[in-house]
């Protein structure tokens, strides 16, 4: 039994046009991600040269944060590369209508996706080495200005005729026009966010007939 | 025309990416829980004023759902590769098929807002430098 009739089922009209669908955000996917890392690496460069060049005492430390840059941006680089093949073999599985074609793109993929889940739990585990120190330093630069609005606050009471201005902390300083702008963004921000987890939670919806060649 | 079996070949190679997709989506999800709740804290006890503080949060709790949203996607995908591999069919790779082209869909869309926001930032801080 030859490959084309052994695999006759697999390729309906319906799932050759979502390989293409997907073939086309992937090609997307790879040349943004390949300009992406591009910029980086070059920015990574030029930085690294402009600093080394203006603090020569912190060479290596900055060498080093350099390359760990590179490192990433040429991961990345493998990453789009990867995908721009896995895109091309989706397109020629999806006008050929081969199978066979189909199973060396998923080679691709799982490629992609070694990359990416190395990357993520890379970043994870950065992100929660890191957060506590972030926090504390948001926490104390709140601190810090609070300390500054106060002293300014203190100097100026010590002026003739002054008057208490209303404390920042609320919010009775924004003017209204203000304050009303602030809601209505933070209100169409949260319901976009919640429209869009919505969205991924639905089903898709299947069209009738789905199953026709 | 009656749903061939599929060969478990194909299939086989799929259930590798099962694998990988619930490290990534499962990371994603997690991170941006977390997300949340820090935006949950940014708007409700955070220090700053009132309205700016809702705003920080919204902004903080859109980040999130940027990063929760591929990785629902992700999973669904995931669970796609799962059903197909107790009943491989073509309906089953037409479904698996679907969820990865809405997981690539939202990230191309996504990749055209960042990139316009981008470009506009840019063009905000030439002009005034001008």
């Amino acid at each position: 039994m030859n490959e084309r009739a052994e695999w006759c089922g697999l390729f309906t009209n319906e799932s050759a046009r979502a390989v293409m669908t997907v073939h086309a955000w992937v090609r997307f996917a790879a040349i943004v991600g390949a300009c992406s890392a591009l910029i980086l690496l070059a920015v990574t460069v030029v930085a690294s040269g402009l600093l080394a060049g203006d603090y020569p005492q912190l060479r290596g430390a900055i060498a080093g944060v350099g390359t760990l840059y590179a490192c990433c941006a040429l991961g990345m680089l493998c990453a789009a590369f990867l995908l721009a093949r896995y895109s091309a073999k989706l397109e020629s599985a999806a006008k050929l209508r081969r199978a066979s074609v189909l199973m060396e793109a998923l080679t691709y993929e799982t490629g992609y996706w070694m990359i990416t889940a190395a990357y993520a739990v890379l970043w994870f585990v950065s992100t929660v080495i890191t957060f506590p120190q972030a926090v504390d330093d948001i926490v104390a630069s709140v601190r810090h200005r609070q300390a500054q609005i106060s002293a300014v606050e203190m100097q100026a009471a010590r002026a003739p005729g002054y008057r208490r201005r209303v404390d920042p902390e609320e919010g009775a300083a924004i003017p209204p026009p203000v304050a009303i702008g602030l809601n209505v963004g933070a209100i169409a921000f949260t319901l976009t966010g919640a429209a869009l987890i919505g969205k991924a939670l639905t089903p898709a919806r299947r069209p009738r007939n789905s199953l026709s060649p | 025309m009656p749903q061939s079996a599929l060969p478990r070949e194909l299939f086989t190679l799929y259930r590798r990416h099962a694998e990988l997709l619930l490290v990534v989506g499962t990371t994603g999800a997690t991170f941006g829980t977390a997300l949340t709740a820090l935006a949950v804290w940014m708007a409700f006890g955070s220090p700053w004023p009132g309205p700016l503080a809702r705003l920080f949060g919204s902004v903080m709790f859109f980040y999130a759902a940027l990063i929760i949203t591929p990785s629902i996607h992700l999973l669904r995908y995931r669970l796609a590769i799962l059903a197909a591999d107790e009943a491989p069919s073509s309906l089953a790779l037409t479904d698996m098929l679907d969820q990865q082209h809405r997981f690539w869909r939202f990230v191309g869309w996504a990749s055209i807002a960042v990139l316009a926001i981008l470009f506009l930032a840019l063009a905000a801080q030439l002009g005034s430098r001008r």
